[in-house]
């Protein structure tokens, strides 16, 4: 095997671990206080009135993305996928930052340490990790890939 | 495309959430950070004070259990002055006298007597202006002639509003079409009326359902707006005592308790949790929600903490200062300007 297709390989994994590590570990965190989490999903600015179906379909999405970014035959769909729902987060925070009544404080975990615009940043450096990770996507070059790089 | 999608989905979530909030809200309440904070008490002494008025920056208080006597709160010093009030002859029996003061003039009146008089809170001498008529429960000056008040419709005792003119007092107006019965007249038209006077709005709030009228001055109905909460029916069951006499069969469910006016907008304590609010608030505070009575829109809430676990048992709002009658404190809160405007770049621990 190339050297270079080596480490592209080792950087598409690493990818897919960090995004597994860290949509388990949101999941669990909202979950495990699922009280918490849904009383500041009432709170937030922008999402109050769905705060019931949200508070459920984020976490399922993240732990269903992160069993996905397992199975090799999903791999790339759940890479586009964790994408899509990072920028989705990363749109939130910015409408939240710019036009929003007011800016709530809600997240959990080590994140509750950020503020909103490091907060954003981590986010923007993650979709930006799923981004390269699919356009060097190395276990096949078939018309998935493309698609999906197409549609980024 | 997939990025473009992603913002797009989350800013129509936005829009249609903020839409349902302001407008047809669900019953989630907003709390946004420092929309009210405590400045300052008044220790008062005695808990038995109510708020007779507000007229340049002093607050008048009366007491109900020295029923003549007015206590005036000069609220950038904090100090304390007593004046009582002398009415004229005998011919009126007082039993429980209640204050209201607007402008120069003050009002002492009984409802259920009923009988009223009016005089100058420069000397606070009273003239009995009304010793007869229908009975009323409240009395809410409009401004230093006219007044509105919630009379007793004989009977049923049903809720009526009705203005006079204090300086004629033939001039009297019943506004018969905006309280509205639902099925116990006496009980679920009960509710509390207040006074805007930077855009001369009555508001009247019913206790027991979830609805308010803004009539102008003169008593012409403006709208009908909804608090919040999901209560449009009175939840009250009465029983009937052997004497024919109506009680309570169970504790009504008061969804409305105190209210303010001020610059158009509503403050309103609601006795009512909304969905996702923290259980342990609700015992340490009153909550109040704002209304914009020009946008008709729920606006966001506060908390006003009690005090040696006693609830709030009046508030007054003046700009940007809200004054609350706890325990035995006048307690002083200061506004947002603009209860809406942001606290951007600004995050306190989750």
């Amino acid at each position: 095997m190339l050297k270079r297709e080596r480490l592209t390989r080792l950087f598409t994994d690493l990818v897919c671990s960090l995004y597994t590590l860290l949509f388990v570990y949101a999941a669990l965190s909202k979950l495990l206080d699922y009280k918490t989490f849904m009383l500041q999903l009432g709170q937030s600015p922008m999402l109050s009135a769905f705060a019931n179906w949200i508070s459920w379909l984020v976490p399922s999405l993240e732990i269903v993305i992160a069993l996905l970014l397992f199975i090799p035959r999903f791999k790339l769909t759940a890479l586009f996928a964790a994408y899509i729902l990072m920028s989705m987060f990363t749109a939130y925070i910015y409408i939240l930052l710019n036009y929003s009544s007011f800016v709530p404080c809600s997240c959990g975990g080590i994140l509750d340490s950020l503020t909103w615009s490091q907060h954003m940043a981590f986010n923007l450096a993650f979709a930006l990790l799923a981004v390269i990770a699919i356009l060097a996507y190395p276990y096949h070059n078939s018309m998935k890939l493309r698609n999906y790089a197409a549609s980024i | 495309m997939g990025a473009l999608g992603a913002v797009a989905t989350v800013a129509g979530l936005f829009g249609i959430s903020e839409r349902i909030i302001h407008h047809q809200n669900n019953f989630v309440r907003r709390f946004p950070h420092h929309v009210a904070f405590e400045k300052s008490k008044i220790d008062l002494v005695y808990n038995s004070y109510y708020f007779a008025g507000f007229e340049n920056g002093k607050a008048y208080l009366g007491n109900s259990t020295t029923p003549l006597y007015i206590t005036v709160v000069d609220l950038k010093t904090g100090i304390l002055k007593k004046y009582q009030i002398k009415v004229d002859g005998n011919e009126v029996k007082l039993k429980a006298p209640r204050i209201r003061i607007r402008g120069d003039v003050f009002y002492l009146y009984e409802g259920s007597a009923p009988y009223i008089f009016r005089g100058s809170t420069k000397d606070w001498k009273g003239n009995l202006i009304s010793n007869s008529g229908k009975r009323f429960t409240i009395l809410e000056p409009t401004n230093t002639t006219n007044i509105a008040l919630r009379f007793e419709k004989s009977g049923n005792g049903e809720g009526l509003l009705g203005r006079l003119n204090t300086e004629k007092t033939e001039d009297l107006y019943f506004a018969e079409n905006l309280l509205e019965a639902q099925f116990d007249a006496f009980f679920d038209t009960d509710g509390c009326l207040t006074y805007d006077r930077k855009t001369a709005r009555l508001i009247y709030t019913y206790f027991y359902r979830n609805q308010f009228i803004v009539a102008s001055d003169d008593l012409t109905l403006e709208f009908r707006g909804n608090t919040i909460d999901t209560i449009s029916k009175a939840q009250i069951h009465l029983a009937t005592l052997k004497d024919g006499r109506k009680t309570f069969a169970r504790p009504p469910l008061t969804v409305n308790r105190i209210t303010a006016a001020d610059g158009g907008l509503l403050f309103v304590n609601s006795m009512l949790p909304g969905q996702f609010e923290n259980d342990a608030l609700w015992k340490q505070a009153s909550i109040v929600d704002v209304y914009d009575l020009k946008e008709q829109t729920y606006r966001s809430s506060f908390p006003i903490y009690h005090v040696n676990g006693k609830k709030m048992r009046a508030m007054l709002v003046d700009g940007t200062e809200l004054y609350a009658l706890i325990e035995n404190q006048l307690v002083r809160y200061g506004l947002r300007e603009n209860l809406k405007a942001t606290t951007k770049n600004e995050k306190t621990g989750g």
